[in-house]
């Protein structure tokens, strides 16, 4: 477990720092001239950044040498909470003070700016029916499976039983993982298409990943029933190969959307909105209607906290985070 | 090749931002920037991307749909409609034209000369013959 936490430490660690330095969208980047960010107070500012980052590795081991011996799981997300929030406490120090030394005179707020739009350049994102197309095959998928069963079972007991059986073939923590990757995509999608400004390539990208997403799911619960009916039970190990693949995998792909942040350059309102970064860290602009804005480094979204919506969705995902601390085993 | 649509607003003007998108989709319209079969962006959408609340353009879309200019279709933004030029009556072309006096005179009270004012004229004039 010592390996595992060390190593999620340094990555943490080394990501930040990395993107400190290659992504131009960070505190130094949207309203900061290029001349700014090539002077001596930005490489203090940065060198200052890349300490605390570093720094913040001491607070974390300390935490999971003091949680270890108790629940090793929680101490390794303890340790990783810790190490990030110094992460973010490093970046909001960052940020004051590039908004202090670099660009003092800029007191123009975005809310006044004016604006423009071109009225018929229309969004690349997936069209409505090709949105809810994977949760009518998940239905279909289930309703076969369900039938199939019910010519032996009768149709009361049918769901009942292909339960059973998908848990006699070691299928549970697939079904779990398919409904979630099914469910949580397709919200994410519907939620995201009327509270995000669609005509950008990172809304192209995220919905055509949450689309592609939701249909893994969908043909992993084909599969799981498939073997529940016809096959043999599926190996322990098997199971948490795929798993560990599709970590990579996301892992992977968010590792090419870092590397690829300048192709994701955001809307021209959101660009110059530098001043609604509070600490740099969360964005609040009562007079921004979206609830999804793209996040400072570019590569994903951020909640806009002056929306009500986000509130308890941030709480759900807190939620989450103790739920795992608190089923973390023991052992 | 098509011309660009594209619609501006200020939100430091006096003008309310639902008159400013009226007023600017109504240009797009009368300068064939726009044309019958034209899809605009879904309320949501233009107001997402303008900053601004929803029943802003709500409201917008509303009365250039009152006007015959667009079709409102549910969850499917709004459709630029083949709209006949409408009768115009003594009445209204009377209001138009005390309405450009009125422009005019505000023009020479903030201190534009009359040469100013009749260059800006000439140009729209030119414009509209083209």
């Amino acid at each position: 477990m010592i390996f595992y936490t060390l190593g999620g430490l340094l990555l943490i660690a080394a990501l930040n720092s990395w993107t400190s330095r290659i992504n131009q969208f960070f505190f130094f980047g949207r309203t900061v001239p290029e001349h700014l960010r090539q002077s001596p107070a930005a490489a203090s500012i940065a060198r200052n950044y890349l300490i605390g980052v570093w720094i913040g590795l001491l607070p974390a081991a300390a935490v999971f040498l003091a949680v270890r011996s108790w629940r090793p799981v929680a101490a390794l997300l303890l340790a990783v909470l810790v190490e990030a929030m110094v992460c973010h406490i490093a970046f909001a120090r960052a940020h004051g003070q590039a908004g202090m030394r670099l660009k003092p005179d800029q007191a123009e707020d975005t809310v006044s700016r004016p604006r423009e739009v071109e009225l018929l350049a229309h969004s690349t994102i997936p069209s409505l029916p090709a949105v809810l197309a994977p949760f009518f095959a998940g239905l279909v998928v289930y309703a076969l499976a369900v039938l199939w069963v019910s010519q032996t079972a009768g149709l009361a007991a049918a769901p009942r039983i292909l339960n059973e059986r998908v848990s006699a073939h070691g299928g549970d923590s697939l079904f779990g993982f398919s409904l979630g990757l099914l469910a949580a995509s397709i919200v994410l999608m519907l939620l995201m298409r009327s509270s995000t400004r669609v005509r950008t390539s990172m809304a192209s990208h995220t919905q055509r990943s949450s689309l592609i997403a939701s249909w893994v799911g969908v043909v992993v619960l084909a599969a799981v029933f498939w073997f529940a009916l016809f096959g043999a039970a599926i190996p322990h190990t098997a199971v948490r190969a795929f798993l560990i693949a599709v970590f990579i995998a996301t892992g992977a792909l968010l590792f090419w959307r870092t590397l690829k942040n300048k192709h994701f350059t955001p809307h021209p309102f959101e660009m110059q909105g530098d001043e609604h970064w509070r600490w740099g860290l969360y964005y609040h602009n009562s007079a921004d209607p979206a609830l999804f804005v793209q996040s400072r480094s570019c590569t994903g979204y951020s909640l806009n906290f002056a929306r009500f919506l986000a509130w308890p969705l941030m709480a759900l995902f807190l939620a989450w985070f103790v739920l795992v601390l608190a089923i973390a085993p023991h052992s | 090749m098509k011309t660009q649509a594209i619609l501006r607003i200020d939100p430091a003007s006096t003008l309310p931002v639902y008159r400013q998108i009226v007023d600017g989709i109504r240009t797009l319209l009368v300068d064939r920037q726009l044309n019958p079969g034209d899809a605009l962006p879904t309320v949501r959408e233009l107001a997402l991307e303008l900053g601004v609340h929803f029943n802003t353009v709500a409201e917008a879309y509303r009365l250039l749909s009152s006007e015959g200019w667009l079709d409102l279709r549910r969850r499917r933004g709004a459709v630029v409609t083949a709209r006949e030029t409408p009768e115009p009556t003594p009445e209204m072309r009377e209001q138009f034209n005390s309405r450009l006096r009125l422009l005019v005179s505000q023009m020479r009270s903030e201190g534009l000369s009359i040469e100013v004012i009749l260059s800006e004229l000439d140009g729209l004039r030119a414009e509209l013959t083209k």
